[in-house]
């Protein structure tokens, strides 16, 4: 299998199927981040599309300076913010949380909504890195250059949201021994 | 808050368990994939660009 890098010298070259292999490598990497950010599958659809569109007109003369995930997560969040201003949705993961923790079944998920509702009490920051970690499986070096922060940084924000949550009885349960 | 930190407890990462993992992505799961259409739309596109690309170059592939 071709690395991105690899993939990224292909289609730098002209070649569309390289672009096509990169596409589906991340295409629902980058709609759940996007799904995250706008709280909604339209919206989501939307960044998805326009993410791709960014990406390709850097072809050719693209070079990879990181991963690809640390190029498309900015640009995902940059992309969001814009359709939410656009129309005037000021979702953010909190909202996004609230909704989501209502019961939407007869069998309401009381350890979910526990979870959301101690989340929703993290600051930004805290949430935005715990997120990235377990939402989107980023290591702590990829958070740190997506979000232009020093490692030390992105491993304070996360000890620091780790700790709300261990701390907290609605949460503690998801602490191994 | 005083992002200053005294030490980085990686055990406390690792010892998040795989259900808090799965619960925080359960809160973010899109409901449906992404539709055909949508890969069609993006790789049309893309098709048509490197078409252009590759004029620009002299025909290169």
């Amino acid at each position: 299998m071709e690395s991105d890098q690899e993939l990224i010298e292909l289609a730098n070259q002209g070649n569309p199927d390289a672009f096509e292999t990169l596409y589906y490598r991340y295409r629902d990497w980058v709609y759940r981040l996007a799904w995250r950010f706008t709280g909604n599958r339209e919206d989501a659809l939307d960044v998805l599309q326009e993410t791709f569109a960014y990406l390709l007109g850097k072809f050719p003369g693209f070079e990879l300076t990181a991963s690809m995930r640390t190029f498309l997560y900015p640009a995902v969040r940059h992309l969001s913010a814009a359709i939410r201003a656009k129309k005037r949705q000021l979702t953010s993961d909190t909202e996004i949380l609230d909704e989501l923790a209502a019961p939407a079944s007869a069998e309401p998920d009381s350890r979910r909504s526990e979870l959301s509702a101690v989340l929703a009490v993290l600051p930004d920051e805290q949430r935005e890195v715990l997120l990235m970690r377990f939402v989107n499986t980023m290591s702590l070096h990829e958070i740190a250059i997506a979000l232009a922060i020093p490692v030390g940084t992105v491993k304070s924000r996360l000890h620091n949201a780790l700790r709300t949550l261990q701390g907290d009885r609605r949460t503690r349960d998801y602490f191994l021994e | 808050m005083t992002e200053r930190m005294e030490h980085f407890d990686e055990d406390l990462d690792l010892r998040a368990s795989a259900k808090l993992s799965a619960d925080l992505r359960a809160f973010f799961e899109p409901q449906r994939p992404v539709p055909p259409e949508v890969d069609r739309a993006v790789l049309d596109q893309a098709d048509r660009h490197f078409v252009a690309v590759r004029s620009s170059q002299g025909g290169r592939r």
